[in-house]
């Protein structure tokens, strides 16, 4: 008798193992069929009594291995069918669709600024800026111009009238800072500036430059010369070379202009640097000591120095962009070339 | 500035590559900007002899080529094929014959060969200048003067002279430099210092041949003004054979881009380009018995050599007989009184005239000659008869001339050498490392200064009269580091440093922020030129901002907005079918009251066009007032600042509608759409949405800020929705203004989550706004009928104040 019931679990134990579950339906017949409410396992404890008494622990534990083996049955396949829906879904994803992006940048100008400015600040120098109409003293007289001297010639100046001018150089804000301040003066100077020239590929009526002074005791030749060799490590690369020359401005005396190893061609020659291997990129020297006297500080306690540079020539060098007219048009397909931050 | 390798070698003989010289002189600041090669090298141009053609005739299988008859002078006449356009019969030309090695100007070496061009002969080549390495011209070949003999080596028809021509960019305090021995005493003082060469600089001869009888002239010459002629010199010279200078002469000018006219002509040009000291020859018929330095009245006329007829400026200081202007002084000659082939006898001057006098004269007249450019610089004044010595000897040597008067030399106030005294210590000072004594003095000895006195601090020194620019102790220093090199001063691992403090409110970095934001928002930068046209604004404007003259015709002004020239920009990308923009620009504008000229600086921002476009994703949308809106709150917010009130625009002359933000009673910021008007005047069809912020007002704004932490409220809030049918004319101010007066501490924040017009359900003149109200008490856990009691006082607010109606 017992015998009846113990074949009829081996049947029960079969049908489950053998039980063919491919789809959701199917696991669904399946819980059905061994988990659901009237569950064909449910019967099988109420024929306990009948077993001989013997066998009824035997019994049991057969029982409670079909129900086990049923719910083991279910938790595989329901995880193997979500797995497969979840493939099935990630197959049918398009990843390659477009998005639609709405990103902006800043003018490379200001990214240039941005750039040069965030190198001498780690020098600590702060930003100073001043008017763009300027009086005669501040943008030549105090500057060492003297009137009628061939070194006005040198710019082409917008007059507004016969005292205001555009500044045509940020010089003129170094003499307003030395004016309203006292040494030790260390500060950097954007700006915009002027010059009455034609509008044309290579000159522009406007343009920008970053000018840089530092007035301290004891401020030598020297110290700017490694000033400016860390900018232009930090600027073009840790191998970058630095030239000196000689040249002339009206505000410092012992006045140089820097050039930089070729960027471009590692002074190999190529046509950035006119097979040279330098490029010429800023003006500097040491403050001439009549234009310390002019904003009242005593040049025989104060020496300094100042550097400038104009960031649309560094523009066009680094990008090799040949036409200056193309930072004003803000013509939206140059504009957004720009995008890069680093 | 032209200077001439071989001509300065006639005064510093060094045998150095040109390319070196043009390092050592951009080293001690005489920058050259380019080498010209100039003439052959005779060993390559072996086996290349002059040929005529005698026929050039179509090559049978080729359009493009010619068969010529070449004679060479040889027995056998040639047949050359040749591609050249210009080939044609009676030429006399440079010929290649077989076997000559050819040494082109950009190519490597090659040998002529025997050779057969598509079918035809060819037993040489017809050469360009480019394939000789004469030049580089490659138009053609060349074609030689008719006189010249076939047959003769080409070596001893064209240039052989080898010479290198530096182009310096003189910079205006270098005067000392402006001529050949000026650049050879640099290079001399470089060359000993740096390169431990002894070099000399040996001055030109001046030796004159005395007449036996001492010459007696009845001429009288005399100075009116010593300001503007600080020293007049002169000699008169007579039986001069005016013709063309000798070739050597006309070399040397050639080589500096200078035209040979005659010898007395081109002597007192070579002696100012040796020398730096501009002279100047009258023909003693003119100058008859006197001559007068002086200044004439305003608007004298005067008839230039070239017979441009000009009216003088009574500062204008002028050259003068007894009765009237010869020539203008240091600058330019006169019709009737220059050197022509008739010319016997000469008054030649040496003079020195003041710089800026001749500088003011050259630039109103626009006559920059080269003599003017030497005056202007300034002339050393201890030249002027050393240089006049110069022309005689060479007028002597050149054109016959013979003395007939002593040297006039008026030379009233001696210029005197500057005097400075320099410590030893102040070089190192300003050099930033040790410079010892024994180099300073080797340097300013090679710099021909003047040691008058010395002790081991200091030294008193005279400076050459030639260096104008070098008055004080730090202009000496200058020229010592110059020659020492700037470059040889070494990198310090050091530099000196002190502390500097920014503003408290750092505009720079609020600048680079924002842009950041508004860059992630869809923005992009853009710079326009603050130069504009008058023309955009309303005639005689008097707060607009001209510039007195200006090269650009459409950029005579300073424009006073912001937005005509972002109009610009957009009128530019429309026209480039660049429709849809979002534009922001950090720029000034410009403007005058009776306080004088103002500059504000502004922060504006655009919209235009389209501000999504369908995609798979999204709907297109336009840009709208709400957009903009977006923006400028988000940038309001990261400023964390906020307007005190909004005012509705109205009758305004930028905006058809917009808002403006005000701070107490300034209004810090507009918004709103353009006025068509002005886009249309940039023929901009499309709306336009502009924001204007005032950013020179911020800093005082920011200063205001107060930043303080709110604790996080404990207890739960909630929200509950209405929707309210209101009059077409209700703006939602009014609901939250409403609403906050009703719940002032309760009322946390109220949203609009939907807007629904519908002129057939709702009526035309209506709208129904479905607005969300978030409720939060912070001392305790709001119930229900406190909630239900409150929003019942705000819709009782809203039907009453409002005629609102709830759905």
């Amino acid at each position: 008798m017992s015998n009846k019931y113990f074949s009829t679990i081996d049947e029960i134990l079969n049908n489950i193992q053998n039980w063919q579950i491919t789809t959701a339906d199917d696991l669904e017949q399946f819980r059905i069929a061994y988990l659901g409410s009237k569950n064909e396992l449910k019967p099988l404890m109420s024929h306990i009594k009948d077993i001989a008494p013997e066998d009824r622990k035997a019994y049991g534990q057969k029982v409670n291995a079909l129900k086990q083996a049923a719910e083991e049955k279910f938790a595989l396949f329901k995880e193997k069918i979500a797995e497969g829906a979840a493939k099935k879904q990630a197959a049918e994803m398009d990843l390659s669709l477009p998005v639609d992006l709405k990103m902006g940048n800043a003018h490379p100008i200001s990214q240039m600024l941005e750039q040069v400015i965030g190198i001498f600040s780690r020098l600590g120098f702060v930003v100073a800026d001043g008017p763009e109409i300027e009086d005669d003293w501040h943008n030549f007289s105090a500057l060492n111009f003297p009137p009628d001297h061939p070194a006005r010639d040198m710019q082409d100046t917008y007059f507004l009238d016969k005292d205001y001018a555009l500044r045509t150089h940020t010089s003129s804000v170094q003499v307003r800072l030395m004016e309203s301040s006292r040494p030790p003066i260390r500060a950097i100077m954007p700006g915009r500036v002027y010059r009455n020239e034609t509008i044309s590929a290579r000159s522009h009526c406007q343009f920008h430059q970053v000018e840089g002074l530092y007035v301290a005791e004891n401020v030598s030749l020297a110290d700017l010369k490694q000033t400016l060799y860390y900018f232009a490590r930090e600027m073009y690369g840790e191998n970058t070379k630095i030239r000196f020359r000689p040249s002339y401005f009206p505000f410092t005396e012992i006045s140089a202009e820097m050039d930089i190893s070729c960027f471009v061609c590692n002074q190999k020659g190529c046509p950035v640097c006119k097979h040279s291997g330098w490029v010429e990129i800023l003006g500097c020297g040491m403050v001439d000591p009549n234009v310390l006297e002019n904003c009242g500080i005593d040049s025989r306690i104060y020496t300094g120095f100042a550097f400038g540079m104009g960031i649309e020539r560094a523009l066009m060098l680094k990008y090799r962009i040949d036409d200056i007219r193309l930072f004003f048009e803000n013509d939206i397909r140059f504009l957004q070339q720009f995008k890069a931050i680093v | 500035m032209k200077i001439s390798y071989n001509w300065l070698k006639t005064y510093l003989p060094i045998d150095m590559a040109a390319e070196k010289v043009a390092e050592i002189l951009t080293e001690i600041g005489l920058e050259v900007e380019s080498i010209q090669t100039l003439g052959a090298d005779k060993n390559q141009l072996q086996g290349l002899v002059v040929g005529e053609v005698l026929s050039a005739e179509k090559h049978p299988n080729a359009d493009r080529l010619k068969v010529t008859k070449v004679n060479v002078g040889s027995s056998e006449i040639l047949s050359i094929v040749c591609g050249a356009p210009n080939v044609a019969a009676g030429q006399k030309v440079v010929v290649a014959t077989i076997g000559t090695q050819l040494f082109p100007s950009d190519s490597e070496p090659f040998t002529i060969k025997r050779s057969k061009i598509r079918g035809e002969i060819s037993e040489g080549m017809l050469c360009a200048e480019d394939e000789i390495g004469i030049g580089k011209s490659h138009d053609g070949i060349m074609v030689l003067a008719e006189k010249l003999t076939v047959g003769t080596p080409l070596h001893e028809v064209i240039n052989t002279e080898r010479d290198y021509i530096f182009e310096i960019g003189l910079t205006p305090n270098r005067s000392d430099a402006f001529c050949h021995i000026g650049v050879a005493k640099d290079l001399a003082a470089a060359l000993r210092i740096n390169y431990k060469m002894a070099s000399n600089v040996q001055m030109p001869s001046v030796q004159i041949t005395e007449p036996t009888k001492p010459p007696k002239s009845s001429l009288k010459v005399k100075v009116h003004n010593y300001e503007a002629c600080k020293r007049y010199a002169g000699v008169v010279l007579e039986n001069i054979k005016v013709q063309a200078s000798p070739e050597w002469l006309q070399k040397r000018l050639i080589a500096i881009g200078q035209k040979p006219i005659n010898n007395v002509v081109d002597i007192t040009n070579f002696v100012m380009w040796e020398l730096g000291q501009p002279l100047h020859a009258f023909d003693m018929k003119a100058v008859g018995n006197e001559i007068n330095v002086q200044f004439l009245p305003e608007n004298t006329a005067f008839i230039t050599l070239d017979e441009q007829k000009i009216s003088l400026q009574s500062t204008d200081i002028m050259i003068c007989n007894q009765k009237e202007a010869m020539c203008m002084a240091g600058v330019y000659g006169g019709k009737n009184s220059g050197v022509t082939a008739q010319t016997t006898a000469i008054f030649l001057e040496s003079a020195c005239f003041d710089a800026i006098t001749i500088r003011k004269t050259a630039n109103y007249h626009q006559l920059r000659t080269d003599a003017a450019q030497h005056f202007e610089k300034s002339v050393d004044p201890n030249i002027t008869v050393f240089a006049l010595k110069r022309a005689i000897h060479l007028l002597q040597s050149i054109a016959n001339a013979t003395l007939a008067s002593t040297i006039f030399d008026i030379y009233p106030q001696d210029v005197k050498p500057a005097q400075v005294d320099l410590h030893y210590q102040k070089v190192s000072q300003l050099a930033g490392v040790e410079i010892k004594r024994r180099d300073i003095n080797k340097i300013l000895e090679a710099l021909e200064m003047e040691v008058i006195s010395r002790n081991n601090e200091h030294l008193s020194l005279k400076v050459p009269t030639n260096k104008v620019d070098v008055t004080r102790e730090v202009d000496v220093i200058e020229e010592i580091l110059r020659i020492y090199g700037f470059n040889n001063i070494p990198l310090i691992s050091q530099v000196n440093g002190t502390l500097s403090y920014s503003p408290t409110i750092d505009l720079r970095k609020l600048r680079t922020n924002s842009t950041q934001i508004l860059a992630a928002r869809g923005f992009y930068e853009i710079m326009n030129n603050s130069l504009t046209h008058s023309a955009l604004y309303s005639e005689n404007d008097p707060e607009l901002i001209s510039l007195l003259s200006t090269e650009n015709k459409n950029r005579d002004s300073l424009r006073k907005n912001m937005y005509f020239s972002a109009l610009e920009t957009i009128s530019h990308n429309l026209k480039h079918k660049q429709n849809h923009l979002r534009l922001f620009e950090f720029g000034k504008i410009y403007y005058k009251n009776t306080e004088g000229y103002q500059e504000q600086a502004q922060l504006a921002l655009y919209l235009t066009g389209d501000f999504t476009h369908q995609t798979w994703q999204h709907t297109a949308q336009a840009s709208n007032f709400y957009h903009l809106k977006e923006a400028i709150t988000q940038l309001l917010q990261a400023w964390g600042i906020c307007p005190d009130k909004y005012k509705e625009l109205n009758q305004d002359d930028e905006f058809e509608y917009g808002l403006a933000g005000y701070f107490g009673e300034k209004i810090i910021l507009k918004f709103g759409k353009l006025q068509s008007a002005h886009c249309q005047k940039f023929d901009v069809a499309q709306d336009v949405f502009a924001a204007l912020i005032i950013w020179d007002e911020l800093p005082e704004i920011l200063a205001q800020k107060k930043e303080t932490y709110k604790p996080i409220a404990k207890y739960p809030s909630v929200k509950r929705d209405l929707a309210l049918l209101l009059p077409q004319n209700t703006k939602f101010e009014q609901i939250t203004s409403i609403a906050y007066t009703q719940a002032p501490n309760l009322l946390k924040s109220i949203e609009l989550f939907d807007i629904f017009t519908d002129a057939e359900k709702i009526g035309a003149d209506k709208k129904s706004y479905a607005v969300s109200f978030v409720l939060q008490d912070e001392q305790k856990t709001l119930t229900d009928s406190e909630i239900d009691a409150v929003m019942q006082k705000i819709t009782d607010s809203l039907v009453k104040n409002l005629h609102a109606v709830q759905r």
